[in-house]
């Protein structure tokens, strides 16, 4: 290998509202860097480490400022709005974003690699199982932008077929913290679960307020109402606090309580690498694969080219902390094993239910919806003669 | 009502006509990608070979490329006012001219060229649910055109029911619009029935040959 540093752009939020796990995700990327300079010693990789500081502005102005310099290949971002914003400067620099975390699906490009979870791959195994396990009336809360809206289309669309209703979407913006209204709301039309893509502080102080009216009136939140998302993990439990913290549902390819061998290794390196870090996430394990992922193919390449690297790296089998993991070579997404996991007073989720092995990413739900849109019930109409 | 969108092609066939290579390769990648079942390209001089026929407005998408004398070669071949399947323009050029050919071959979308992946799924979207509400508000037309062509059968049946029961305009129209509920038809199907059963069967004149649409008008010119 030429000792030319291949320069690889780190670019996550370290600072702003979603900072708690984004903190975790740049964790995870440089603890597959660590292994790298262990495995191929003579791999010289130079990280350039940015902050947009959660302000979509800035998103911009870094990764251009990356591609200018001739970074061809960045690991980041955590919210769609940041990764729509700066997908453009990839195609205009013909560069890789490696995106590291689950999202709503309907995209594909041929500058990004997608390394987290696929719709097909978390938000349908959870409605499957809260369908199973909490009844069929659901309330849905969310951060007012691109991941909120489409996850409760693609939810509200999957609920009424299979004979279930959304009783009422709500949205906060990103940030908000006072969620009387929405708790208020909830309580009063008391649905079977809770739906939420509330994201960063926002979902916090819901879970927060919510479990604390639930209380004050007697209502056993976790069994009545229990709350269900696709983005709640580990970090994010500490951030939600002790008392309110256990009993919470959420759909995810990983957590930290995963039983495999390499989840035994990731975890404990982790915590040596970032001692008083949060704990491992899927978000981490995200940027965890996506990291290696790339530096093997860098390796195996012998360049950062993008052309030679995504053919390289459609060839990778990852034994990844959650289990095998690969890309699909038509969409670039990955294969992954969904998981349903509930929190518990550890700040941790016993995982309640998991898929039998990695599955395929299908990222515009081609094998997963129907032809047409779904509109709900009408009013039952009645015939007058 | 408005119609379901379509959100999900998986199954549906693209037709490219176009001929560079670094479109095509594009557009079948992201197609393929989005679950259409196959692409067939056609280039400029294979255009005669697509059976337009045979194409099928709800399974067939039709890509075109604006640039080249596709859309010359494609409005020879189709009938302007039904275009056989969606179709989705491809432009490089977006001249007044070259646009007008898509419009005028029932274009519902376009995709700029270079084409960009991640545009191509917004593109058929538009695309397909454009061309099924098209649809859907030409068959509007229609029946309402076949209702404004049945209003006459209405007015004489309305005219003869206030005749046969001694009631006014307003009670005739509420008992033949409730009667045409039950039997489940449309109100100027049902008027144009109740006419020409009401009519007293036509009985030709000596010598003449009876020839009329309506029966009550032909019947009362019998009986004159």
């Amino acid at each position: 290998m030429s000792s030319r540093p291949v320069r690889i752009g780190l670019m996550f939020s370290t600072t702003g509202s979603y900072s708690v796990v984004t903190k975790t995700m740049l964790n995870g990327a440089m603890l597959a860097l660590s292994e790298c300079y262990r495995l191929f010693p003579d791999l010289v990789i130079e990280p350039r480490i940015v902050n947009p500081e959660g302000e979509i502005r800035r998103y911009g102005e870094l990764a251009e400022g990356l591609l200018k310099d001739g970074v061809r290949h960045v690991v980041g971002c955590y919210t769609s709005l940041s990764r729509k914003e700066v997908i453009p400067l990839f195609e205009k620099y013909d560069s890789l974003l490696w995106y590291p975390t689950h999202y709503e699906g309907f995209e594909t490009s041929n500058n990004v690699i997608y390394t987290g979870a696929a719709p097909n791959q978390h938000i349908l195994p959870l409605l499957d199982y809260m369908l199973a396990k909490a009844g069929k009336r659901a309330f849905c809360v969310g951060s007012n932008y691109i991941w909120a809206w489409e996850n409760t289309r693609v939810f509200r669309e999957a609920i009424t077929i299979k004979g279930g209703s959304v009783l009422a979407e709500k949205y906060a913006a990103i940030g908000d913290t006072d969620m009387r209204q929405i708790v208020d709301t909830i309580i009063s039309e008391r649905p079977d679960f809770i739906f939420s893509n509330l994201i960063g502080s926002s979902a916090y102080a819901f879970f927060r307020q919510f479990r604390a009216a639930c209380d004050e009136l007697g209502i056993d939140q976790p069994a009545r109402m229990p709350v269900a998302s696709c983005s709640l993990s580990e970090p994010e439990l500490e951030e939600i606090g002790a008392g309110c913290v256990d009993g919470h549902y959420s759909s995810s390819v990983y957590f930290s309580t995963v039983k495999t061998a390499a989840n035994a290794l990731f975890t404990d390196a982790l915590a040596t690498a970032f001692p008083g870090s949060p704990a491992a996430s899927a978000d981490s394990e995200a940027a965890y694969i996506a990291t290696t992922l790339l530096l093997r193919s860098i390796f195996h390449t012998q360049s950062d080219d993008i052309k030679l690297v995504k053919k390289a790296a459609v060839r990778q089998r990852i034994a990844a902390p959650q289990g095998e993991v690969w890309l699909d070579p038509q969409t670039f997404h990955s294969w992954l094993t969904p998981r349903i996991g509930r929190s518990n007073k550890a700040s941790t989720f016993d995982i309640v239910e998991q898929a039998s092995g990695p599955v395929r990413p299908d990222p515009y739900l081609v094998d997963s919806s129907p032809r047409y849109t779904v509109a709900s019930p009408s009013p039952q109409l009645r015939i007058v003669t | 009502m408005a119609p379901h969108l379509i959100q999900n092609f998986k199954g549906y066939h693209a037709s490219i006509f176009g001929s560079q290579s670094s479109l095509t390769d594009t557009l079948e990648s992201a197609l393929a990608r989005i679950g259409l079942g196959s692409v067939k390209t056609y280039d400029a001089d294979a255009i005669t070979d697509a059976d337009f026929d045979s194409f099928n407005p709800q399974r067939d998408v039709l890509f075109v490329d604006s640039d080249i004398e596709f859309v010359a070669a494609l409005s020879k071949s189709t009938n302007l006012s039904a275009p056989p399947a969606p179709i989705i323009g491809l432009v490089g050029i977006g001249t007044p001219g070259r646009l007008k050919g898509l419009l005028n071959i029932g274009c519902t979308a376009f995709l700029g060229k270079p084409v960009h992946d991640a545009a191509v799924y917004s593109a058929l979207f538009l695309g397909i649910n454009q061309f099924q509400a098209r649809h859907e508000m030409e068959w509007r037309i229609e029946d309402q055109e076949r209702r404004r062509r049945g209003r006459r059968w209405v007015i004489k049946a309305v005219v003869a029911l206030m005749q046969q029961s001694a009631i006014t305009d307003d009670e005739a129209y509420a008992k033949l619009r409730q009667d045409s509920m039950r039997m489940r038809m449309n109100l100027e199907t049902y008027c144009e029935q109740f006419v020409m059963d009401s009519a007293p069967a036509p009985r030709p004149l000596d010598g003449e040959q009876l020839i009329g649409m309506c029966p009550a008008t032909d019947a009362k010119r019998a009986s004159s």
